[in-house]
């Protein structure tokens, strides 16, 4: 379909001043921060109801055009990115909060509420209940989040974030709608269980099998106390050891592993040369609360014995810094005790390209994964940022490896892609699985997933997408 | 920054990093800056295993690695010992529970106790 005949067709479903052909704008929508090649779509629409949504993917069926689900685009693995042109379906102006049932402990959003949404209406409406926050930006989706099973500060505690999905109204690409979880039963949307589990239709897909248009979120209790406490420590083996530690104790919120140069970066580094041999390899933080002072101070005094039965095993750290007194040092570290966060470092540096091999995988594999990344990285003349964080009590862990690069730049960014490719290869090696899983690191999965799994993935694409308008490219089902 | 130098930023350490900042910030409070104006000494400070030597100069400070030049005198301690010293603004503390550890002319260092102040 021609541009113009498009954007006419899809101003009888949306009203014309939201429906966005112009130059400015696609351009701005063919590209994220990553390294992925850019991809122009033929036109943006700005989605502001579900009934719109139903017109627009029965259109999209009748005309064969792609429809592409998209909040902040902020995903780094170029998921928003047009493959085979089409329409982007812009939800950030469905920012509903619908319903925030306290007794149940859920919120009922629409799709284009942000981190930052939900932190301002929790604190101003509910401040006895919280959410989770990941270190994405607070414009970025809770909803898209979910849908691409990422991680947030509660985690370590609650696993990825498509657990904390009491269910959904989805918008299928054939134009029916329907509701996941005990919300299609009843009108209080408690928990996924006890219907069959539609959920996973839709997570992990990628905006492949429809548009969700609800979401149920679990929120938790927000304790009084709070604390935050960092350690550096010899090594990032060292540090991986006390992780794995900390976690067996089931006290901490969220505990966290970055190596050397995220400090540096934190201190204004935009690039940092190379690891000083007698500076730490890594910090740990780690996130506790509590209703009273005297089960902090136990939690304090816990930290204290697990550090060192480690240290007389043979772990080099220094003691705990709590974070009060390292934002007394450099406000840049209020950043960790506030979410939603801006990690401006990541962001602001100059050079716009922002990338990651970002996966799940087992905790044991995290020191040999770390060597074998630092070696990788290197190579390619990138300092080794990477972070970890063991996931659901520690049935898992994050690893993420993480450049910063000048998009400017075509021979650096081709040095990303070839990084990444090693990365995902070595990380897949180990056991670990690519979230958010770029074009690139689909095909390398592909290569280890088992033949039927990846059979019944095309036939339930085929079920649900038969002319394949969603988010077409992505996972490789057709 | 202002008031603070960082030789070869890129490959300092974090302590180095770290300590940088602070000078900064308390050398930016009114007035800070001239109580170094007549100076010209420098002290060594190690943390955690990673050392710098602080040269304070005409109003200002550089900051580089390792134990460099005539040192005028020496602390060294766990970071977190430093931290306590930043709190408190006292070494005896951190220094009675071995968690300081001074050398060399101790008058050097009274600069420390605003410089490092938190
Ligand atoms: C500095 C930085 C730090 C980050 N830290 C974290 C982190 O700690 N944890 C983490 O998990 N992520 C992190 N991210 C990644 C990303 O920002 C988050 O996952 C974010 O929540 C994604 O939201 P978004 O609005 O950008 O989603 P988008 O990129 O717009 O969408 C993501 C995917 O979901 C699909 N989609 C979106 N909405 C719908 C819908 N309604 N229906 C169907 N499909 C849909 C899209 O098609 C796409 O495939 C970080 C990113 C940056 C830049």
């Amino acid at each position: 379909m021609q541009s113009k005949e498009l954007s006419e067709a899809l101003s009888t479903i949306i009203p014309p001043d939201r429906v966005l052909i112009d130059d400015a704008t696609l351009t701005e929508y063919s590209s994220d921060m990553t390294e992925t090649p850019p991809a122009r779509p033929d036109a943006v629409v700005k989605a502001h109801t579900r009934d719109e949504i139903v017109s627009l993917v029965r259109f999209a069926n009748e005309n064969r055009v792609p429809l592409i689900p998209a909040v902040a685009r902020t995903n780094l693995g170029g998921l928003c990115l047009p493959d085979h042109g089409g329409v982007i379906v812009d939800l950030t102006e469905m920012r509903r909060i619908i319903e925030v049932n306290e007794n149940e402990m859920y919120a009922l959003i629409e799709p284009g509420v942000t981190f930052g949404d939900i932190s301002a209406y929790l604190k101003e409406k509910h401040p006895s209940i919280r959410f989770g926050y990941p270190l994405s930006p607070p414009y970025t989706s809770v909803c898209a989040n979910c849908i691409c099973d990422g991680l947030a500060n509660l985690s370590m505690r609650h696993g990825a974030m498509s657990e904390w999905v009491n269910g959904m109204e989805v918008v299928l690409p054939s134009g029916e709608v329907i509701v996941t979880g005990a919300g299609a039963v009843s009108p209080v949307w408690f928990g996924h269980a006890p219907i069959p589990d539609l959920d996973g239709l839709i997570f992990s897909w990628q905006g492949t099998t429809g548009i969700v248009t609800k979401m149920a979120v679990q929120l938790w209790p927000n304790l009084p106390l709070r604390k935050r406490m960092f350690l550096l420590v010899g090594t990032h083996i060292d540090a991986f050891n006390l992780m794995r530690r900390f976690c067996r104790t089931m006290m901490f919120d969220d505990i966290g592993g970055m190596t050397w140069p995220t400090g540096k970066m934190l201190f204004g580094i935009k690039r940092p040369a190379g690891k000083d041999p007698t500076e730490p390899g890594a910090f740990v933080y780690l996130d506790f609360s509590g209703n009273i002072p005297e089960e902090i101070d136990c939690k304090l005094k816990m930290v204290r014995t697990v550090l060192a039965r480690a240290r007389a095993e043979g772990v080099k750290s220094e003691d705990p810094i709590m974070l009060e007194d390292i934002v007394k040092l450099n406000e840049r570290f209020a950043k960790f005790a506030e979410f939603p966060t801006t990690l401006d470092f990541l962001l602001d540096h100059g050079g716009g390209g922002l990338t990651w091999v970002g996966t799940y995988g087992p905790t044991a594999a995290w020191d040999e994964a770390a060597n074998r990344a630092e070696q990788i990285m290197a190579k390619h003349g990138f300092a080794p940022t990477m972070v970890l964080r063991p996931m659901k009590g520690g049935h898992f862990g994050v690893f993420r490896v993480i450049t910063i690069f000048d998009k400017k730049d075509a021979a650096e960014t081709e040095r990303v892609r070839q990084c990444n490719r090693e990365l995902g290869r070595m990380a897949l090696d180990l056991g670990f699985v690519i979230y958010k899983t770029p074009a690139w690191a689909v095909e390398m999965m592909l290569e280890r997933m088992n033949p039927e799994t990846h059979a019944l993935m095309k036939r339930i694409k085929k079920l649900l997408d038969p002319n394949n308008i969603m988010n077409p490219g992505k996972w490789k089902l057709s | 920054m202002q008031y603070v130098e960082i030789v070869e930023p890129e490959k300092m350490h974090l302590m180095g990093l770290m300590l940088a900042h602070l000078f900064e910030k308390n050398l930016s409070k009114p007035g800070a800056a001239d109580r170094l104006k007549s100076k010209d000494s420098r002290i060594g400070i190690g943390a955690g295993g990673m050392k710098i030597t602080l040269h304070m100069s005409d109003g200002r400070v550089i900051v580089s690695k390792g134990f460099e030049g005539r040192i005028a005198a020496r602390v060294e301690g766990t970071m977190d010992g430093f931290m306590a010293f930043g709190v408190h603004r006292s070494m005896v503390g951190p220094y009675l529970q071995g968690k300081l550890k001074i050398a060399g002319n101790p008058f050097a260092l009274l600069p420390m106790l605003w410089l490092t102040k938190l």
